[in-house]
Order: C-alpha cells, then structure tokens, then sequence
C-alpha cells in the first residue's frame, strides 16, 4: 500500500497540485487537499468504485478540482467561487461526483475515530482494516489472551457508534448522503 | 429490546463479523427483519467499521505523505549547496541503472531458468492438442479407419495406413495415431508423406492439420530447424486452423533449445 501511495505522490503531485495553486489555494491547501484526494481514490479503489473507466490522472483531476470546490464552499467564499470556477462548469464524473456528497460525511468519521484512545485504535483497526484474527491480535498487542481482545473490540466497536451517534452533524450529513 | 439489548447488540456484532453458526445467523436474520432498532444499530455498526478503514487509510497516506514532503525538502536543502545538479544527475543515474539492472536481473533469471527448464518434450506438450476426428461419409475402407481412430484403436489405424499410402485421410490419421502410440519417426513419415500428396494434388486436403502436426512431430524428434519454419509461417496467418494453438509453442522457448541443442 505504502509503495502505491508513494507512486501516487510521485507521479501526479506535482501536476494536480496546480489545480489549487491556480485557484487562488495556499501550498498548504495543495497538500490537504491531495492527501484527501488519494485518501478518497484508495478508498474507491477498495470498494471496486473505480472502474478504470477513465485514466488514474484524470479520475484524480476531477477529484482535485471538486474537493477544492467543495472546500471553497464550505469557507463561504461563493463568490470568489463562482468566479474561480465559472469557466469549468462542465458535467463531472458521476464517480466524483457520489463521492464528494459524502466528503462531510468522511471528516465527521474521522473525527469520531480520533475520539477513540490508542488502544481501540488498534484493536479496531487491526481486527476491521488489517482483517487480522484474535490470536494474531494478541500476539502484537499487550492484551494477555484473545477474550480480552473480544471484549476490548466489542466495548471499543460501541464506544465508537456513540460518537457517531452522538454527533448530531454527522447524523445530518449521514441521512443527506443516503 | 431493552430487556435483551446487550444481547442482541452481541449477536448483531458478530453477525456482522460473520462469526454466527447457521443457527445464529437465522436467529439474528429474523432479529434484522423483525425489529427497527436492531437494524439500526447494525447500520451503525457497519458506518464505525467503514470508519475505521477510514481512518486506517488516512493514517497511511499521512505517513507516505510526510515523508514524500521531507524528502521534497531534503531536496531542496541540498540543492542550496551548489551540488544539486549533480547529485540529481547522480540520483538519475542511480535509479536508472537500478531499474535497468531489476530489468536485465528479472529477464536473466527468467532466461536462465528457461534455459534449465526447456526440452523438446516440454514444447511438445505445450503445443499437442488430440485431432476430434469429423464424422464424414466415406468409402468402406475410410470409414473403417475412421472407426478405428473414433475407437483410439491406433494400431488399426497405422496399419491400414500401411495398406492405403495414397489416401491423404489415411495417411494424416495414421500419422496422429503413430503420435499417440509415441512412434514419432512414423508420424513423420505419415505426415510428410501426407505433404507430398498434397502436392501433387490438385484438391490438396488436411493441408493445415499437417503442417501443424508435422511440426510439432519434428520438436518432439528435435528437428527445430524443419520446425520453426513451419511454426512461423502458421504464427503469420491468422486464418491457419491453428493459428490460437501455435501460441502455446513459445518462440522464445524454441529458440532457446535450438541454442542448447548446438
């Protein structure tokens, strides 16, 4: 994974980040906004979302130009918007499009995750991302047996549907991107 | 579900981690259909999931990230020392014949391995495909050979061949059956015997099955210069019946056991 983002990086950095710079964004906001970007195509890619329909680059473009539209709206700066962006108005990748819907949607799952202490963290992220078993669990964590990595999982899993369910923006956000 | 909520909520979450038995999986399958607020809280178990691979992700791309823009400003630094261009040039260099040395390492392993590897019989094996003989209304003596091949009776088949030296059909059936009998000197003699009617026909018949099959007779008896001719010229036409089947005969590989046969 590390090799594939590292070629992401190398490969279009460079060319995509322009697309900020050349819309009135910071050096700052180029690299916020790639590292979202490929967050978001690593993610499209995992679901089977991106369908190779359309070239690594231009699929990333079309993210890069949307995710900064769609941050200049959220900065309330319409009309600069509308006048940055007013040449390009042409019809965006249907892909793009379903996923910027749920830009909000991913920030406020992230906020909520980050809620979490390091411990469940781990336990999480290893169980659920890295699809290790408990007994491998075990073995790189400092947790003495597999039922307490069960029902550390269990406790952490809940602990985090009440963030989620506690953030009153995200079940907004949720129930407008369903 | 407030009486039983912490069970239910256990029997969801390891329905989702499918970890339920059939029992289970039915038992909480009527759960989801039947009740609104389990089937809610399913849905927030999946979102914490999806937010968990997530975060996982963005963890990554931070990292990968940081260190793209540190070594973007490692860069930097030293090209304010005056030396950037030739250490770029050296960087350049070095990746370059990195990358040619991975290239010419994996090209050599392969070939070396090949080279260990490639036989006749391998070819052979490679390219030999059993001939589905076509049901055909034919003279009695035909049609008893053809019986004879239906059957896989390919001593049958030779020895009417040795009977009928004429017949292109007789001929080309003998020269597969001397194939499967392993007797690959007399399916030459069939196949080439085959070639020469043809020739001298003027409604010349199995012309592609014996090119082929003559071909891939002379790998298996290692006359390779008789064979690649043959095999290239089928490689060049796509409307040779055996045009997708000489692909499975590597070029490469022949090639490379007529350079072990010198």
């Amino acid at each position: 994974m590390d090799t594939a983002i590292q070629f992401l990086y190398h490969s279009y950095y460079d060319q995509l980040s322009s697309v900020i710079t050349f819309k009135g964004g910071s050096s700052e906001d180029a690299q916020d906004i790639f590292q979202e970007v490929v967050v978001n195509f690593i993610d499209c890619v995992r679901e089977g979302k991106f369908r190779g329909e359309s070239a690594i680059k231009t699929f990333l473009h079309a993210m890069m130009r949307n995710t900064w539209l769609n941050e200049l709206k959220k900065r309330t700066r319409s009309e600069r918007r509308d006048q940055l962006f007013e040449k390009d108005k042409d019809v965006l990748d249907k892909d793009v499009n379903e996923e910027m819907e749920k830009r909000e949607l991913k920030k406020q799952m992230l906020a909520s995750f980050e809620k979490l202490g390091d411990g469940c963290k781990t336990i999480l992220t290893l169980y659920y991302y890295e699809n290790l078993p408990m007994k491998e669990i075990v073995s790189q964590t400092s947790y003495e047996n597999e039922q307490v990595v069960r029902n550390k999982k269990h406790k952490c899993l809940k602990a985090l549907t009440a963030f989620i369910k506690g953030n009153e923006l995200f079940i907004e956000n949720l129930k407008a991107a369903i | 579900m407030n009486k039983d909520y912490n069970t239910d909520r256990m029997l969801i979450e390891k329905y989702m981690d499918k970890l339920l038995n059939e029992e289970e999986k039915q038992k909480a399958e009527f759960l989801l259909a039947n009740n609104e607020e389990a089937r809610e809280m399913h849905k927030e178990m999946q979102t914490a999931v999806t937010a968990v691979k997530y975060a996982a992700i963005n963890q990554q791309v931070s990292a990968a990230a940081q260190s793209f823009f540190n070594s973007r400003a490692q860069e930097k630094t030293s090209s304010s020392t005056g030396a950037a261009k030739v250490i770029s040039f050296r960087r350049v260099a070095t990746y370059s014949l990195r990358a040619a040395a991975v290239v010419l390492l994996v090209i050599g392993s392969y070939t070396a391995i090949s080279y260990q590897t490639v036989n006749a019989d391998g070819l052979y094996a490679d390219g030999f495909v059993p001939y589905d003989i076509a049901v055909t209304r034919n003279s009695s003596d035909a049609a008893a050979v053809e019986t004879a091949y239906m059957q896989q009776n390919w001593q049958l088949v030779i020895n009417a061949a040795n009977q009928q030296t004429t017949s292109p059909k007789t001929n080309f059936l003998a020269g597969v059956a001397a194939m499967q009998l392993h007797q690959y000197p007399d399916a030459r003699n069939f196949f080439e015997n085959l070639v020469l009617l043809n020739k001298q026909s003027a409604d010349p018949v199995y012309v592609d099955d014996a090119e082929y099959y003559l071909a891939l007779t002379y790998i298996k008896l290692g006359e390779l210069a008789k064979a690649q001719p043959m095999l290239e010229t089928i490689r060049k036409n796509p409307y040779q019946q055996y045009y997708q089947a000489v692909k499975n005969i590597s070029s490469f590989k022949l090639d490379l056991l007529k350079y072990k046969q010198q």
